[in-house]
């Protein structure tokens, strides 16, 4: 052995001498082999076998047991399998190679031929490991060979509840900050890659489901209030097989464009097995109720209301009259209906239950191979009545119809149906926020004199809050939505390096919603001078896209140490998309629930067409020299009917301009270096560096054009100006830097990747204000801000346990920081739920924008002195008197205004990231997943409404706290009827920490042991979802998101909160 | 460098053209379809109609900044307590940056639409997608709108950038500050110029005749007099410059629009018909007892809906509200104490003016003010604006120019150009009394033909009224009773006749009791002002509004005014 590593060396110092040259030794064999006029096929398999023996063996996780049957192979040089024993022998070329290791059920291991005699661990494709193998666009390659930045997680996930594919990998992928809507079934997550790169264009990731981009735009605002639709809910998350997140330029550069927010590449059922399997999967169990928010019971807000009514100017024996103030049984005939005490939200909460069922099928031949799966799913909602319930079915097939000839079948067609109820910023129908507010002291029911319960549910009550119960058992929120997504592509090899592939698909979406608001038990409004008693709704969305991707590949190894891998292609995609919806009032009686039947005169049309063409063409190249020097150049140049004729960036072709998008990135396999043979433990030393340029396209498909928009005159219709054309709109571009390290070290059981990066973002969107008055439009849209964000993503595993119990430990955390460094405009101030956002240069984007509070006046002697007051309509001022809030006068002018705003405080978490435990024994096996986030604020406007003492809502104890009395020393302002001092506007009172660290999933398997017989498995399980959540924030729970624009992110708009979950399965397969 | 790019770009075509059989010119060109593209405009002689529906369409959004400051900044309006702080600068002509009303944008936003507009018709009709003579209506209509944008600009802002041309795209933005801001005097000039040279059927007073598709019935409201009126501006503009004799005749022309049915009542100011009541009535025969309800007589003009005769013959442009459609009447919500927040209140001048006049049967007080405005606990309402009661409910008008408007001004053009006598009577009791004022019953040969003025065009009058034995002689304006003698308030002294000031003293006086609140009295004293040379015409006035509501800005503001300082600040770049 020694001989051979002398000699070794002595090829290595040859191989320097001649500065890197190609001219070595080995390559001048090869090179024979490649005068063949032949198929490369021959070269391959006439190796030139003149090498060195190299003998090792390939062991087990646990490093005791030799693994049998395992290929090992030198790419086009040499190839071996191991014995029973699990030791091989192999040639190999008289320099530094790389052995392949692999085996069906295991991470392909790449282990430079080093030392002695090796001994290589390999471990099944569910160990967390650099060397799995990742689906990123034009095929799966090696993770331990990638250049770019990427999270990943591969392996199906069996046992969750309440699961779409964007909030399924929470607390699982380092840089992917993911927010859970709320906690109404398939409403999906927020997924921000690396924080977000855009004001007003999108921040979600592109998502491509093999190999066609997804479309996830919601066409149109649901009729539903505080809903949003998921496209990605249409996918179920048990058919996906592996996904990955591209975080860098690298290899999104090819979706140039629409890679801005990074690019998703999810799986679905890969290439199955040729025996037929069968599995079935089915879990049951239960949502369970949320917590309650504590609000005031009926006693406590008895004695709280009188102080409200004073102020709205009752006098005290008035209030005295009053029924619910009247505990005289005689004397008061609606004694019944205004003593209860009812505990609203159990009214509106449930424990509901959940199932899920799937069945897939897999098998085929040598020329075709099939995976079709069923599945079904019923998911309760824990606010009463409603749910959501899901049909989905998936096909696959991969087919061989020649050598060179290959296919593959991808469809999908998903069915589903939801019951919802209004959420969020609906004060009049939202039944959560309803039975916050209700009073106590009605009940849900009529009731008599006497205190007969009625089966009538009780009206509006004299407080003018409308009763939960009503949106709940009369109310109707619907929404049917199917999608097929479909794509057949086909594969021809004209030589073994050469590739042509052309995918075809398609991508049918269809959501219908109807809606309807009862009268009885819900207050009136008034809307464009008509009153509004009962609501109607109808809408549909619709999408239908057309996707064609034709790319040729070429993929050649010259003397074993230059590999090229090139693709060059072209992605074409129209859409056209339409969004309808009616809304209409005042049915006839609360039975009539169809639009149809709302008054004619006021209903409200609503509705928009939109249609977009883009046009791709990409290219990347890569190449590598001796496998560990690896450098990949990609472009993209992308055309679009969004982008303007005369933008400043980008070529012109044939009148239409085209954005460029270039990346660059080099790895460097440090570990495969001839230096680092001596240093025991490495398995992976990986550096990485990119540098590229993405673009966002969502600019709006047609604000560059020049358009004239509907204007009437009573019923006549006319045109005027829509805008200003911005024939130079073009594209957001995000310039994005990065810097990595792969490292596994002592056979894996560490190992971890960390990422510095860095985006800028150029030409960012935003409303150009025009200054000049006499230019007859008040702004227009322009690329005219830019923005940077930084940030580390850190993804470590480690096998703590590598005995017959196994432990494994895999944590993640990321941060960032951004920052607006150009606007068109000073400022941006956006509202949303009465809170601000406020944007400037300098400073991170969307900050809350509000008042400073520094306590109550205790006594009047304290707010004469300090001499503060507001500016009412009029312009006239009004003190602040005892027992209002103090608010910082930042400017000291001695009036509290809108100048007197200021940061107080971030939505965007300073830290998140996650941390999993997976604990075997035996047949056991117990894994944890916690998410976290950190140093996030977030505007509680449930709570502002909670405690805002200002209107007849019911409140949380703290109002019990209120100022009454001078000299009081409190936090909470007095209560005043319609606060006119403004002591509850959006200020820092509202504001909360809302970190949380969250036991995410809790799951138990058990394996029952089958050695021989019909099942091949059968596993039981139990899962919990959301077990245990540690955080300070005051609301229902600290996650949540009110919508998709940065500009809502971190507003608690009473959505369904979070629930526990927990669930009973098994799993089988035949 | 260069050729790098050229490299690059060849690359880039090359990698477009391999693969990419769509990548034709038109591939991108993908159109809206709920907005209309610029290149399917302007294609058909309906879309011209439907730019001209689109502009007036949105000309309804001025209304409340028109009616703020054509009269809060005068002397007839006060503010309330409720007031906010923009209306109260604009009541003591101390504006502050950020005043909405103040705000010369949403001007330019219309003319900015009839620039574009008038550019797609001349383009039209140079393609021969639309008519010669539709396309001079259009032209001359839109033209006459943005002139009419412009003589308010000119009259608010004094110096304003006088823009013809479209902004298409940002980089022509850049061009705007190119423009000077002219001066009052030249701006009318320019608009002299312009609306003069405008082609147009000068038979035709109004611009759409029956039968065009732009004088229609729609939702119970009938087009016609949605359009303005383009020999009315050219008197106004005429009346601005002080060519007296040519506003006289565009006058005129407008003073004898009405034909058919309504010949000798419509515009003529007239005494009561058999349909058509804009008289100050009372009941039954007891002149003591006045009808002051909105549902016939003076007041009605201001609720009967635009398809009534008697409405007809007394508007010439107004525009409707809806309460179905877009465009809510926002005037409630800034006069109503009901219907709104009761911003504005009638300043006591003119309470006390019209307080002061006398009624023919000797009873004191205008019966045009009690109809004009009301006492809620006595808190003094304008009630002109919620006459009509689906104005509460969104609907309503937005009523621009009537009958006395063009009378007085008229009157004030011919006063001028030495009509004394004439001007007399159309102030007073009407043209008829004025050349015959003790007429016998039935009226003598001598006196029914010294009824007809035996003026000159455009001072030409027939009010022959042989009485009612004799019907067969009558002339159009027979039934014109003046004013004065239509709004029961005793005529002025004959002296007037013969006094240039006192007369023109009196029109303007006129104007404000007949008019009050209806956007004409700024207009109306800064014309004076300026054609007098005497600032203290004007300062006078707004002072003494203010000093007697005890507003401590009275005496600045007056300094201010006599100063000549009338206009609000007007920048380009805000």
């Amino acid at each position: 052995m020694h001989n051979f590593t002398k000699i070794k060396y002595r090829w290595c110092l040859l191989l320097f001498l001649s500065a890197g040259s190609l001219n070595s030794y080995a390559q001048e064999r090869t090179d024979t082999v490649q005068y063949s006029t032949d198929t490369t096929t021959i070269a391959s398999r006439k190796p030139v076998t003149k090498g060195r023996k190299f003998k090792g063996k390939i062991v087990d996780e646990a490093g005791i047991r030799g693994i049998p049957g395992v290929n090992i192979s030198v790419t086009g040089f040499s190839a071996s399998i191991s014995n029973d024993k699990g030791e091989f022998e192999i040639d190999v070329p008289l320099y530094q190679a790389t052995l392949e290791v692999s085996m069906q059920g295991y991470h392909t291991k790449l282990v430079p031929v080093k030392g002695k005699n090796l001994v290589i661990r390999i471990y099944p494709e569910t160990f967390s490991s650099l060397f799995a193998s990742i689906n990123v666009a034009g095929g799966s390659q090696p993770l331990a060979r990638t250049i770019a930045a990427v999270s990943f997680q591969n392996g199906r996930q069996w046992t969750a509840n309440n699961e779409t594919p964007a909030s399924n990998y929470q607390g699982r992928l380092s840089g992917v900050n993911t927010i859970r809507r709320s906690g109404t079934p398939g409403i999906g997550a927020e997924v921000f890659v690396r924080g977000f790169t855009s004001l007003y264009a999108t921040n979600k990731p592109l998502y491509v489901v093999d190999g066609m981009i997804y479309d996830t735009e919601p066409y149109g605002p649901s009729i539903t209030g505080g809903h949003s639709f998921n496209a990605l809910q249409n996918i179920n998350v048990n058919e996906i097989s592996g996904i990955t997140v591209v975080k860098d330029a690298v290899q999104s550069a090819l979706y140039g464009s629409r890679a801005a927010n990074g690019v998703v590449f999810i799986s679905t059922n890969q290439l199955p097995d040729l025996d037929t399997k069968i599995n079935f999967s089915g879990y049951s169990g239960f949502n369970l109720k949320p917590k309650t928010y504590p609000v005031m019971n009926a006693y406590d807000f008895r004695s709280y209301l009188p102080y409200l009514l004073s102020s709205s100017g009752l006098s005290a024996a008035q209030i005295d009259a009053l029924p619910y103030m009247n505990d005289n049984r005689q004397s008061n005939p609606a004694y019944a209906e205004n003593h209860n005490d009812t505990k609203w939200q159990e009214a509106v909460f449930r424990t509901s239950y959940n199932q899920n069922y799937h069945l897939s099928i897999s098998g085929g031949d040598n020329i075709a191979r099939y995976s079709l799966s069923l599945g079904y799913l019923n998911d309760k909602g824990v606010t009463d009545s409603t749910g959501y319930a899901r049909y989905n079915s998936r096909f696959n097939a991969y087919l061989n119809f020649t050598p060179k000839l290959t296919g593959q079948v991808n469809l999908a067609f998903t069915y589903q149906q939801q019951n919802l109820r209004p959420q969020g910023l609906s004060p009049l129908t939202n039944p959560i926020f309803l039975s916050l507010v209700k009073s106590p002291f009605f009940n849900k029911n009529q009731l008599s004199a006497l205190g007969e319960v009625s089966p009538k549910l009780s009206d509006v009550d004299s407080l003018g809050i409308g009763n939960p119960r009503a949106v709940i058992d009369n109310g109707t929120n619907t929404k049917k939505n199917y999608r097929f997504f479909g794509s057949i592509n086909f594969d021809y090899k004209f030589t073994d390096a050469f590739k042509f592939s052309n995918l075809v698909g398609l991508t049918y979406d269809k959501t219908q919603e109807g809606a309807f608001i009862p009268r009885l038990g819900v207050a009136d409004e008034v809307i464009d001078y008509t009153l509004v008693d009962s609501r109607l709704g109808t809408g549909t969305s619709r999408l239908f896209g057309v996707a064609i991707d034709s790319r040729l590949q070429y993929t050649k190894t010259f003397a074993r140490i230059h590999k090229l891998d090139a693709m060059l292609g072209t992605r074409y995609n129209a859409n056209d998309s339409e969004f309808d919806q009616v809304l209409g009032f005042n049915s006839g009686t609360d039975q009539l629930i169809s639009i149809g039947n709302s008054n004619a005169l006021n209903r409200i049309f609503n509705g928009r067409i939109g249609k977009w063409r883009t046009l791709n063409s990409y290219f990347t190249g890569t190449y590598s020299y001796a496998d560990r020097y690896l450098i990949n150049a990609a472009i993209a140049v992308d055309g679009s009917s969004r982008f303007g004729t005369e933008t400043t960036q980008g070529i012109s072709i044939n009148g239409n301009r085209y954005g460029l998008f270039p990346a660059i990135g080099a790895a460097w396999i440090i570990s495969s270096e001839k230096f680092m043979h001596k240093a025991a433990g490495i398995d992976l030393l990986k550096l990485r560096l990119s540098y590229g340029l993405t673009g966002n396209d969502d600019i709006g498909n047609y604000t560059a054009r020049k358009t004239y928009v509907s204007q009437n005159l009573i019923g006549l219709q006319g045109l005027v100006r829509g805008n200003l054309a911005n024939p130079a709109l073009q594209w957001e571009v995000v310039k994005k830097a990065n810097a990595g390290l792969d490292a596994a070290f002592f056979n894996e059981r560490l190992s971890f990747s960390a990422d510095l990066w860095h985006h800028q973002t150029d030409q960012m969107l935003t409303e150009q204000q025009v200054n000049e008055v006499t230019a007859g439009i008040n702004s227009y849209v322009s690329n005219n801000a830019g923005m940077k964000s930084s940030g580390i993503d850190v993804g470590l595993n480690v096998r703590i346990l590598n005995t017959r119990v196994k432990w494994d430990a895999g944590f993640n955390i990321s941060t960032y920081r951004n920052r607006i460094t150009k606007l068109g405009s000073a400022q941006i101030i956006t509202d949303f739920a009465g809170g601000s956002y406020i944007t400037q240069p300098g400073g991170a984007a969307n900050l809350f924008y509000g008042y400073q509070t520094r306590g109550v006046y205790a006594t009047q002697a304290e707010a004469t002195a300090e001499n503060l007051s507001i500016r009412s309509q009029n312009g006239s001022l009004v003190p602040f008197s005892a027992g209002d809030m103090k608010f910082a006068d930042l400017n000291g002018d001695h009036v509290i205004d809108d100048a007197d705003r200021t940061v107080i405080g971030n939505p965007n978490p300073k830290l998140f990231g996650g941390f999993n435990h997976s604990l075997s024994f035996k047949k056991w096996r117990l894994d944890a997943l916690f998410n976290f986030v950190s140093g996030n604020d977030s505007y509680n406007y449930t709570r502002s409404q909670l405690e805002s003492g200002a209107m007849f809502y019911n409140q949380t104890p703290a109002l019990l706290n209120q100022w009454r009395m001078e000299g009081q020393v409190t936090a909470v302002p007095k209560a005043t009827y319609g606060d006119p001092m403004g002591n509850s506007r959006f200020s820092d009172r509202w504001v909360e920490d809302a970190s949380y660290l969250r036991l995410r999933t809790l799951a138990l398997t058990y394996s029952l042991p089958f050695t021989n017989g019909a099942f091949k498995y059968l596993n039981v399980y139990a899962t919990a979802s959301n077990l245990f959540t540690f955080s300070n924030y005051k609301g229902f729970d600290p996650e949540f998101s009110a919508g998709e624009s940065i500009f809502s992110q971190g507003v608690d708009t009473t959505l369904e909160p979070q629930f526990r979950s927990v669930q009973l399965g098994i799993r089988l397969g035949l | 460098m260069k050729l790098l790019h050229i490299k690059i770009k060849i690359l880039c075509l090359i990698l477009v053209m391999t693969l990419a059989a769509p990548a034709c010119k038109k591939a991108f060109d993908v159109k809206p379809e709920d907005e209309v593209d610029a290149s399917n405009a302007y294609q058909t002689s309906a879309d011209a109609d439907a730019a001209v529906i689109g502009i007036y369409g949105k000309l309804l959004s001025l209304s409340k900044q028109y009616l703020v400051l054509n009269e809060l900044r005068a002397d007839l309006e006060d503010v309330t307590g409720n007031a906010d702080p923009y209306l109260q600068e604009i009541n003591i002509h101390q504006v502050t940056a950020k005043n909405p009303y103040a705000n010369p944008r949403p001007f330019y936003e219309l003319i900015a639409n009839c620039n574009d507009a008038l550019k797609g018709f001349t383009e039209m009709v140079k393609t021969s997608k639309i008519s010669v003579e539709d396309y001079q209506r259009r032209y001359s209509d839109i033209g006459t709108l943005r002139s009419w944008l412009y003589l308010q600009l000119g009259i608010h802002y004094g110096s304003v950038p006088y823009i013809t041309r479209t902004i298409d795209k940002p980089a022509d933005l850049k061009e705007l500050s190119a423009y000077p801001k002219l001066p009052f005097n030249v701006l009318l000039d320019s608009l002299v110029n312009f609306t003069a040279g405008l082609q147009y059927n000068r038979s035709q007073i109004f611009t759409y005749p029956t039968g065009n598709p732009l004088n229609t019935t729609v939702d119970n409201n009938a087009t016609a007099k949605f359009y303005i009126v383009r020999t009315i501006l050219m008197g106004d503009l005429y009346l601005w410059k002080g060519d007296y004799h040519n506003a006289a005749i565009n006058y005129k022309l407008a003073m004898e629009a009405a034909g058919g049915n309504d010949l000798g009542f419509g515009y003529r100011v007239a005494f009561d018909g058999n349909t058509i009541t804009n008289t100050v009535l009372y009941n039954g025969q007891d002149t003591r007892d006045l009808y002051l309800a909105a549902d016939k007589g003076w007041r009605s003009m201001f609720s009967y809906v635009n398809t009534n005769r008697s409405w007809n013959a007394e508007w010439y442009w107004s525009l409707p509200f809806s309460s179905q459609f877009k465009t809510k009447n926002p005037l409630p919500g800034i006069y109503s104490t009901t219907g709104g927040s009761y911003f504005i209140k009638p300043s006591t001048i003119i309470i006390d003016k019209w307080n002061a006049q006398l009624q023919p049967n000797g009873s004191p007080g205008d019966p045009r003010g009690m109809m004009s405005y009301t006492s809620n606990n006595g808190a003094p309402v304008i009630t002109k604006f919620t006459d009509d009661i689906s104005s509460l409910i969104g609907g309503g008008q937005w009523n621009i120019w009537r009958a006395p408007s063009v009378h007085l001004h008229y009157a004030e053009a011919a006063n001028r150009d030495g009509m004394g006598l004439l001007a007399w009577g159309l102030l007073n009791n009407g043209i008829g009394r004025a050349l015959v004022p003790a007429p016998a019953d039935p009226p003598t040969f001598e006196q029914v033909e010294a009824m007809l003025t035996k003026f000159p065009e455009p001072y030409l009058f027939d009010a022959r009224n042989a009485g009612a034995t004799n019907t067969g002689i009558r002339g159009v304006w027979y039934r014109n009773i003046g004013i004065r003698g239509r709004g029961y308030v005793r005529p002025l002294s004959t002296t007037l006749q013969t006094d240039l000031t006192g007369l023109e003293n009196a029109l303007i006086d006129e104007a404000s009791l007949e008019l009050a609140f209806e956007g004409q009295r700024w207009p109306d004293l800064l014309r004076i002002a300026m054609r007098r040379d005497n600032p203290g015409f004007l300062a006078d006035k707004v002072y003494e509004k203010l000093s007697r509501a005890g507003n401590p800005a009275a005496s600045t503001v007056r300094t201010k005014l006599l100063n000549k300082d009338w206009y609000l600040p007007f920048d380009i770049y805000n």
